[in-house]
């Protein structure tokens, strides 16, 4: 669960600031499936890097969590906020981020190095996880060695390995073509379905986004519409 | 640590991880030959003391220089030399004492001898044997009157056609043959081919000749070695105990054919002192400056400071140059593994952000660069002492050798350099490279921590 309160990100650069968001406020309660959609430049990817603990907002509050474990994520030191990624969310790029030089077993197992699960454990839930998205025939490959669609599989076994309460996806699909779309994306909602996690993607494609619960349309950094389907 | 992670990196990074490995690798290469070096050139320095003053001997007491003394002069009368075809070869062969030196008679060895604590003497008449060898135009004709030409040392040259002069020297130890290896240049050597002399050979024209000057001049057992225009023949070939160091006379004869063949009867140069134990030295030296006012007194550490010579320069050279190339090769291969390693973490601020975003924290990441760069240091350490290694057998190999001598004795020696592989350089180049390592891990620390999670999002490299 998520509750932003007048949340605002302003960059500083060298060519002045730059409000990527601006006085944002809404909920998302557990286990939503939630499409972020707008222009370019909306504020799509800064909203994602709020939700993911990998930024603070400049201003407003940022609460997440429910009851006992409930953190404000504004108000966290960088080691906290390193906490609640390592444990709670599980964070996808377009660009599927995996580690080069890293076997697909072993870029899953880096998603549970910093939750302190090691060795033979880390392998047979990494081997799960890599089973889930069914690439257990490609586990000692390194990424270089798979196509675009199994890097992402690779990098949601490393998102889901885990076990988080949240899975951010920012336009999962932008790199890869329309067959491996649709699997990518059929692939998300069954995690969605059977996981029962918080699923926040962010996409330029209308069929994805029609498949959602609910759309937040982001524009100038503004939240403009949010629709539920 | 994630080893697994660490090695992969380095194997798939190669030519990033060689670099950093190579900059360290040649500074503790660097570091290893100066201080090979500089010990091999501290030990051929204790070599070259213990050649010039023998093994043992204390004290050694010799004269004040008269001012003025020189090379000799040659001078030919008419009928020296054989004639032909208009030129004149000449010879000649001059015994005199070494240059530099003064004489005493040899009624000072048991002046010596008599003070208390001292427990042997060896007397010796250091010489130098001057050959003159050359051609030169026979002017005889053109001379109407007078006993001769006369050539003013060895290099007058008169420019006239068809000259040509050399002068080989030679150091000539007349030692006391019933002393002979207690004190002074023969202390503690030995034969390597023949024999040593004998109390028979008091009297009689035989020599001994150090091995190196023998085997450098095809002088051998049982042939002739030519002193003062004597063919005396050679009865051993002496080495010293260090091994391949030269004694400190090319060639020995017994003291009294000595000062017969250079016509110095009774007269010495030097007398060797060994005192009775090592606390007796200063008491001992003091009573001979005290009793031989004319003398000069020195001991062994007196001596060790006036060793001059290509050797001596080496050793300055090496223990002020070596500590400045040992920190110069430190700055600088913490500087180049430090770049190197800023380098290879701005290049992977995408992977170093994306895990960071998957919620590794800074001593996560960190522990992964430290790790690779320790690995590197490692390996730094290995390549260094291995080329260091390669370095010194090609530096033995050539094997340059340095000449010593002691101010005031008229004594040199033929030093060779072995350079050995220090046990204490391989604890310093290790400590080296890790400290280059940790330089350079920490450089790339403080940028691992300046890493935002959200550079991961950053567009593909
Ligand atoms: N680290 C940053 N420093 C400065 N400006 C930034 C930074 N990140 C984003 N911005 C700016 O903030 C604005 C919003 O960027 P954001 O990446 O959130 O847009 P987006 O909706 O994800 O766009 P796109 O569809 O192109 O991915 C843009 O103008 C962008 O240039
Ligand atoms: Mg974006």
């Amino acid at each position: 669960m998520y509750t932003l309160n007048n949340v605002t990100k302003t960059y500083r650069g060298h060519t002045g600031e730059l409000t990527a968001l601006r006085n944002v406020t809404l909920t998302i309660p557990d286990g939503e499936w939630v499409a972020v959609q707008g222009p370019t430049g909306g504020g799509k990817s800064t909203l994602l890097q709020l939700l993911g603990a990998l930024e603070r907002p400049t201003s407003g509050r940022i609460d997440f969590g429910s009851d006992s474990t409930a953190v404000q994520l504004d108000a966290l030191a960088e080691g906290r906020l390193a906490s609640v990624r390592a444990s709670q969310i599980g964070f996808i790029f377009q660009g599927f981020n995996l580690i080069p030089t890293l076997s697909a077993l072993d870029n899953v197992m880096a998603g549970l190095r910093p939750i302190g699960i090691r060795g033979a454990e880390a392998a047979r839930r990494a081997q799960e996880a890599l089973e889930m998205v069914g690439l257990h025939d490609r586990v000692e490959h390194l990424p270089a060695a798979l196509s675009g669609g199994q890097q992402q599989r690779v990098a949601i076994a490393r998102a889901l390995v885990k076990k988080p309460d949240v899975i951010l996806a920012d336009e999962p699909t932008g790199n890869l073509d329309e067959m491996m779309r649709l699997d990518i994306i059929s692939l998300f909602e069954r995690i969605w379905y059977e996981q029962s996690v918080t699923l926040v993607m962010v996409t330029h494609d209308s069929s994805v986004a029609s498949r959602a619960q609910r759309i937040l349309h982001l524009e100038n950094g503004s939240l403009l519409a949010d629709i539920a389907a | 640590m994630w080893l697994g992670y660490v090695f992969r990196e380095l194997g798939q990074r190669r030519r990033q991880a060689a670099a950093v490995v190579a900059g360290i690798g040649v500074a503790v290469a660097v570091v290893v030959v100066i201080s090979g070096v500089s010990q091999g050139l501290k030990s051929a320095q204790t070599d070259a003391l213990a050649s010039l003053y023998g093994v043992g001997t204390d004290v050694t007491v010799t004269k004040a220089t008269p001012p003025g003394s020189g090379a000799p002069q040659f001078t030919f009368g008419k009928a020296d030399g054989s004639s032909g075809s208009g030129s004149k070869q000449l010879t000649q062969s001059k015994l005199t004492v070494a240059r530099g030196l003064a004489t005493s008679d040899v009624s000072q060895v048991a002046r010596v001898a008599a003070i208390p604590a001292v427990s042997s003497t060896a007397a010796v008449l250091m010489l130098d044997n001057y050959d003159f060898s050359g051609i030169i135009p026979d002017i005889t004709g053109h001379v109407p009157s007078g006993d001769g030409a006369a050539a003013d040392g060895p290099t007058g040259a008169d420019g006239s056609g068809g000259s040509s002069f050399g002068v080989d020297t030679f150091s000539v130890a007349g030692v006391d043959v019933a002393h002979q290896t207690d004190a002074g240049l023969l202390a503690g050597a030995s034969a390597t081919a023949g024999r040593l002399f004998t109390a028979a050979d008091i009297g009689q024209q035989v020599a001994l000749v150090d091995a190196a000057y023998a085997t450098e001049n095809q002088l051998a057992v049982g042939g002739p070695v030519n002193i003062g225009g004597v063919d005396i023949p050679v009865v051993g070939l002496v080495s010293t105990p260090q091994g391949g160091v030269s004694t400190g006379a090319n060639a020995y004869l017994p003291l009294d054919v000595a000062q017969t063949l250079s016509g110095l009867p009774g007269q010495i140069t030097h007398v060797y002192v060994k005192a009775v134990s090592a606390s007796d030295v200063a008491a001992v030296s003091a009573a001979l400056r005290s009793q031989l006012p004319d003398a000069v007194v020195a001991t062994q550490a007196d001596l060790a400071g006036s060793i001059t010579g290509t050797l001596t320069a080496a050793n300055d050279l090496s223990s002020t140059l070596g500590q400045w190339l040992t920190l110069i090769a430190l700055a600088a291969a913490s500087i180049f593994a430090a770049l190197f390693t800023v380098i290879g973490v701005s290049r992977r601020t995408r992977e170093f952000g994306t895990l960071k975003a998957l919620g590794w924290k800074n001593r996560h990441v960190s522990s992964q660069v430290v790790g690779e760069t320790l690995v590197e240091g490692v390996l730094g350490a290995l390549t260094g002492l291995a080329l260091g290694g390669i370095a010194i057998v090609l530096i033995n190999a050539f094997a340059p050798s340095f000449s010593a001598s002691l101010s005031g004795t008229g004594v040199t020696a033929q030093i060779p350099l072995t350079v050995p592989l220090p046990i204490e350089a391989v604890g310093l180049a290790i400590a080296l490279a890790v400290a280059a390592a940790v330089i350079a891990a920490l450089a790339g620390t403080m940028r691992v921590a300046r890493l935002r999670p959200s550079e991961a999002l950053r567009s593909a490299e």
